[in-house]
């Protein structure tokens, strides 16, 4: 039951897409809000991704490759540790199923399952399900322009509206100004306190849109503590029709 | 100019990689596990302790002929040593059992102190064709829906008990299987055992309302007329599973009522990363248990289930951190006076290697006379 991870990953981190935009003079919601839809409005995917939790005395990864279309379907593969291999998950609107080939069976989850965390990584339930807003729940001012790793970036700061029910107080973004891409981020508590920061790096052409390739969730409290994805292969807009999402493919896809 | 044709290049270069490492699909595959796992068995502690080590090693192999055809062969190599096989006679012979119509366990060496055995429990060959699918050959055909009993698991039941063994005996087998729909299937199957009897059944699984339903009818052992039906849902956020099961001779039809089971279980899974299972099961006709070897590992069929005509199952399993997980279980059968307990705990010592502690503890009246039996397993388990 661990592998649910590997689910709730794949729903975070699919479907990173870029629009070719030119620069040209933004506001701070703007840009906030350009970067946002990177992250969102693809058709279909497929990706093959690791996921590293590290803490200081271990780290485990899990692989896998995940076929997705729209937000209703997907399919998952496990590829690595040798010990779960082979297994699959398959998300049809809000109905799920998994296929241990070791046993032969079909498994359907309870829709509980795709609302739960995983421990072991750095993402909190917030950041898988929520449906709050970077756009529409924030405030956004530009703070200024710092360069991050080579990159000349906006610095653009969110806070939260009074109204809105997010996690969050604050957060501070730093966008590459070119490509829209958000290369680092520092989340806050609403006393102000920084609670985790994140940061995406490895910039790589992948299926012809410059992508960050790896990205690192580091807890502010918790030292030598680290969530690592990176992003092995990705394809966008790839023909998938909803019948690839079946439990026949669960069992024969590899 | 030249970045644009710097970047024009890197794209076609990556693309091109990208595209030959897709196509690079292996046509087989190899993995498994090598286990070691030393068991203690006794009645008290002042008692004599039967020791046993069991190394085993399992490998999977499975080819690739081309989009429409695989073949797969998976067999245990298990070295036997301890006071077990010294003291037990015909302990090897018994493990050399093979269920199947074909025999394909053998024991490779057989001494006093020690045997390995080699068993094949997988050959199968598999065609799948848009939405048809057939295997032949010795295969697993599970038909359970809940996680401890399975009345619809017809070709193949198991032994909870048996928790070094996941993925259990194969039956020699034809299975035939179609799609109409994303989430149903339509399946017929037929085996042979080593008696040469005969079981035969169908089965339909769709899904609707949010639930898995199954329907089932055929042939059992070739002496049972069966017809059963399973289901796996939820009631909010607890999931709710269950299989009933009718078994009926089809010699003296009429003068036998049959065997019913019933079993429905829920589990739910908490934010915590805790699992809490529960399960009941109803039999009017359980099995007269004279033994505490048919009890734990007996020949189970789907019919043999019960022991008790009621029985009870609970099981809760935490994941306290991503490398260590601790359960207990424990199993209540009235009829018996009897119940089952047994805490476990499982730790990722690396990557690949696993470490378990089980304890199993057997409390129950059988053939007149109390039995309480112990086992506490140590594992080491390392896949690839």
């Amino acid at each position: 039951m661990k592998n649910r991870l590997t689910i709730i990953i794949f729903f975070i981190v699919s479907g990173c897409c870029i629009n070719p935009l030119k620069a040209q003079e933004l506001s701070a919601t703007e840009i906030i809000k350009k970067t946002d839809e990177k992250f969102k409005g693809e058709q279909s995917g497929y990706s093959v991704m690791a996921m590293t939790i590290v803490r200081p005395a271990w780290q485990r990864t899990v692989e896998f490759k995940s076929w997705a279309k729209e937000n209703d379907y997907a399919l998952t593969l496990i590829t690595a540790p040798a010990r779960e291999k082979g297994q699959t998950f398959l998300k049809r609107k809000n109905e799920m199923w998994s296929w241990n080939p070791s046993i032969n069976r079909l498994i359907k989850l309870p829709p509980s399952m795709m609302s739960q965390g995983w421990m072991g990584s750095d993402y909190t339930n917030d950041d898988i399900l929520s449906e709050s807003s970077v756009v529409n729940d924030y405030t956004h001012t530009l703070e200024g322009e710092e360069t991050i790793d080579g990159n000349p970036c906006y610095k653009i700061k969110l806070t939260a509206k009074e109204d809105a029910d997010i996690l969050w107080g604050s957060q501070m973004w730093w966008v590459i100004k070119k490509d829209f891409i958000a290369i680092k981020a520092e989340l806050y508590d609403e006393d102000g306190y920084l609670v985790r920061s994140e940061t995406a790096s490895d910039l790589k052409i992948m299926d012809g849109r410059l992508l960050p390739s790896y990205l690192e969730i580091v807890p502010a409290d918790a030292e030598g503590q680290k969530t690592i994805v990176r992003i092995i292969e990705m394809k966008f807009n790839i023909k998938l029709e909803e019948s690839f999402f079946s439990q026949q493919n669960m069992k024969t896809i590899r | 100019m030249k970045k644009i044709l710097l970047v024009s290049t890197l794209l076609i270069i990556l693309n091109s990689a990208l595209f030959s490492q897709e196509e690079k699909q292996k046509p087989f595959e190899l993995n498994g596990y090598l286990t070691t796992m030393q068991s203690a068995m006794f009645d008290t502690l002042s008692g004599p302790v039967f020791y046993e080590n069991l190394l085993n090693n399992r490998l999977n192999f499975k080819g690739y002929i081309n989009d429409k055809i695989t073949l797969a062969v998976e067999l245990r190599n298990r070295l036997f040593t301890g006071d077990m096989v010294r003291s037990y006679y015909g302990y090897s012979d018994m493990i050399a059992t093979d269920e199947g119509w074909v025999d394909m366990s053998w024991n490779i060496v057989d001494e006093k102190s020690f045997f390995l055995n080699t068993t094949i429990d997988r050959a199968w060959v598999d065609l799948n064709l848009n939405k048809f699918q057939a295997r032949i050959g010795r295969q697993r055909i599970n038909w359970g829906q809940t996680f401890v009993w399975n009345p619809n698991d017809i070709f193949n039941a198991y032994s909870f008990f048996d928790f070094d063994y996941i993925e259990r005996p194969g039956s020699d087998a034809v299975r035939l299987q179609y799609y109409p729909s994303f989430s149903s299937a339509i399946e017929i199957a037929a085996k042979i055992d080593s008696e040469e009897d005969i079981t035969a059944a169908g089965l339909y699984r769709f899904s609707k309302w949010g639930y898995d339903i199954q329907f089932l009818a055929g042939y059992s052992n070739s002496s049972d007329i069966v017809a059963g039906t399973g289901w796996s849902g939820s009631i909010g956020s607890i999931s709710f599973r269950g299989e009933a099961s009718w078994f009926r001779p089809l010699e003296n039809f009429s003068d036998t009522t049959g065997t019913t089971i019933i079993t429905a279980g829920i589990d739910k899974v908490f934010e915590n990363n805790s699992i809490v299972q529960f399960q009941v099961m109803y039999c009017n006709n359980p099995l007269k248990l004279n033994n505490f070897s048919s009890f734990y590992s007996g020949n189970l069929s789907a019919k043999d289930l019960a022991f008790s005509e009621f029985s009870a199952f609970g099981q809760f399993t935490w994941a306290a951190t991503p490398l260590m997980n601790v359960g207990v279980s424990a199993m209540w059968f009235p009829d018996l006076k009897g119940y089952f307990a047994g805490p476990s705990f499982d730790y990722s010592l690396a990557e690949n290697v696993d470490f378990s502690l089980i304890w199993q503890h057997f409390n129950a009246e059988m053939g007149g006379s109390k039995t309480r039996i112990n086992i506490g397993f140590l594992r080491v388990k390392y896949s690839f």
